[in-house]
């Protein structure tokens, strides 16, 4: 049993009755159209991803005597859930999508239709196995140059987006949504590619390894789309990720600057953070870090106004650039300064 | 492992780590030592951040001394003045006197670095007297380390917490340089 297919359509049911679940009236639904193409949109992928499970798919076939129905109805309702959720997305800055997109997406579902004769006539494949016959092979190659072009509108339309955002917040959600797209445009990419090669050669040794790359691009174009579009407070989850990436990046750049500072300022007393708390308490170990810097700067700069005669002009250097200080109470600012430091000094050795 | 005298002070301090500040630390200081605290900035001689002392004058409450080297940039010195109120709150051994006792004792400049070692110094190794005052200068930094590690656990905590509005995740973000 694909228990990865049958947790993703759980998801979907749950996102569904959570849209489904708010307390406003039919009509006011209807009259917006970021909430219609919400509901429409994870109710079609929830009954869609619930079409593709194997085996209930195959025993529904089965139920009803035509071979392969589930792939049409899934796909059909694929296409028409990500139609429904790029019309969403787009209302959400008055737009709707364009005319060329409907007319794709009539003509994808058409295509669909023609191809229902010979599916039924070919024997029941599973919907988590390689491509065997034909007509299967066309079914997904349809769906995944549907997916790429929606990636592509999905992609341009957010980047165009970027560009007039001023808040951070709005800024965020317009990356992970075009960081979304493109990786749904790269998992239509691999898996068509890979489907067809497999399909004309079936000892293709590469196939693994390209579904496994585009397993992972679906994952984290799906994982991308769900905060882009998510409420407030799930924001903090990637706003974390990435100040725990900045933290850390931070850390490294003091850390080497003050490496360089040790050898002429010699042993301070104080404890240094542990391995555990350089990355798991990294604000903590950035802040000694920079307290020992600053120690270090006023040890270093005595010893310039000394005029001692140990000092070498790499060491006046060091001090020269180190004399300087943003006049601020914030020390981040001055992590932020002494990064600049670190890199000047890292691009000048 | 946290020595036992410093865990004992940080879990008698208030738990609104967020409004932390010295003057908020030297406030409890006050209260529970029943003392008064004053806050010097003067310049120091090279490699001493900081001292504290106390000045005991006749029918008057005992006063604790922060003093902090001038030429230190803001954070330094607020981070300087944890310090040595740690000393205080550690009760550390350090100089007592009076006011004129004092000023005859920081009178002589020759004499300074060794008047200063009688004090509880923030100062490296190589101007510290002995072990003792070793073992001293750990200790008020570890707790004025474990207290900055709280604040700042908490701000950030208190910055993106669940509920917060688009409005307080977008200035939590500009504050902490969060730009994509």
């Amino acid at each position: 049993m694909a228990w990865f297919d049958i947790l993703m359509a759980l998801a979907f049911w749950a996102l569904c009755i959570s849209l489904l679940r708010g307390g406003k009236s039919f009509r006011s639904v209807l009259q917006d159209p970021r909430v219609s193409g919400a509901r429409m949109f994870a109710l079609c992928m929830a009954l869609s991803l619930s079409f593709q499970i194997d085996p209930f798919a195959g025993m529904l076939d089965r139920a009803l005597g035509i071979n392969n129905l589930s792939w049409l109805i899934g796909y059909i309702l694929a296409v028409c859930a990500v139609y429904a959720g790029i019309f969403s997305v787009m209302a959400v800055g008055a737009h709707t999508p364009p005319r060329w997109l409907t007319l794709l997406t009539v003509a994808v579902i058409a295509g669909f239709f023609v191809l229902a004769p010979p599916l039924s006539r070919t024997a029941e494949e599973l919907h988590d196995a390689l491509p065997k016959s034909l007509p299967t092979l066309l079914l997904r190659e349809l769906l995944y140059i549907y997916l790429l072009f929606i990636s592509a509108l999905g992609f341009a339309n957010f980047a165009r987006w970027q560009r007039h955002e001023k808040l951070p917040s709005g800024k965020l959600r317009n990356w992970l949504m075009m960081y979304g797209f493109a990786a749904g445009f790269g998992f239509c990419l691999f898996r068509g590619a890979a489907s067809i090669m497999v399909y004309a050669n079936p000892q293709w040794v590469w196939y693994d390894m390209a579904a496994t790359v585009s397993s992972m691009l679906l994952f984290s174009c799906m994982t991308a789309l769900t905060f882009g579009l998510a409420p407030v407070s799930w924001l903090r989850v990637p706003v974390r990720a990435i100040l725990y990436a900045k933290q850390r990046f931070a850390l490294y750049k003091l850390e080497r600057l003050r490496a360089r500072l040790v050898p002429h300022t010699g042993v301070l007393p104080w404890t240094q953070p542990t391995n555990t708390e350089r990355w798991f308490n990294v604000p903590y170990a950035l802040y000694c870090t920079l307290i020992d810097i600053l120690d270090r700067r006023m040890l270093l700069l005595a010893r310039i106004g000394r005029q001692d005669d140990t000092f070498d002009p790499r060491h006046q250097e060091l001090a020269f650039v180190l004399q300087t200080l943003p006049e601020t109470d914030n020390w981040i600012e001055l992590v932020r300064h002494f990064q600049r430091v670190s890199r000047e000094l890292g691009e000048e050795h | 492992m946290t020595p036992q005298n410093v865990q004992k002070v940080l879990e008698l301090l208030p738990a609104d780590w967020d409004s932390f500040t010295p003057e908020s630390f030297a406030g409890w200081l006050e209260e529970f030592d029943d003392i008064v605290i004053r806050f010097e900035s003067v310049p120091l001689p090279t490699g001493f951040f900081g001292c504290s002392f106390y000045i005991v004058e006749e029918n008057g409450k005992p006063e604790g001394v922060v003093v902090v080297d001038a030429n230190l940039s803001p954070t330094h010195r607020e981070h300087v003045q944890w310090h040595e109120l740690a000393h205080l709150a550690l009760g550390h051994r350090t100089w007592t006197g009076t006011e004129v006792e004092l000023v005859a004792a920081l009178g002589n400049p020759a004499s300074l670095n060794q008047t200063l070692n009688t004090f509880t110094c923030r100062a490296p190794v190589s101007a510290l007297a002995d072990s003792q005052r070793q073992q001293e200068e750990e200790e008020a930094e570890l707790l004025t380390r474990l207290i900055a590690q709280r604040v700042f656990a908490q701000r950030q905590g208190k910055m993106l917490q669940r509920g917060n509005s688009q409005a307080e995740l977008d200035e939590a973000m500009q504050r902490m340089g969060i730009a994509v």
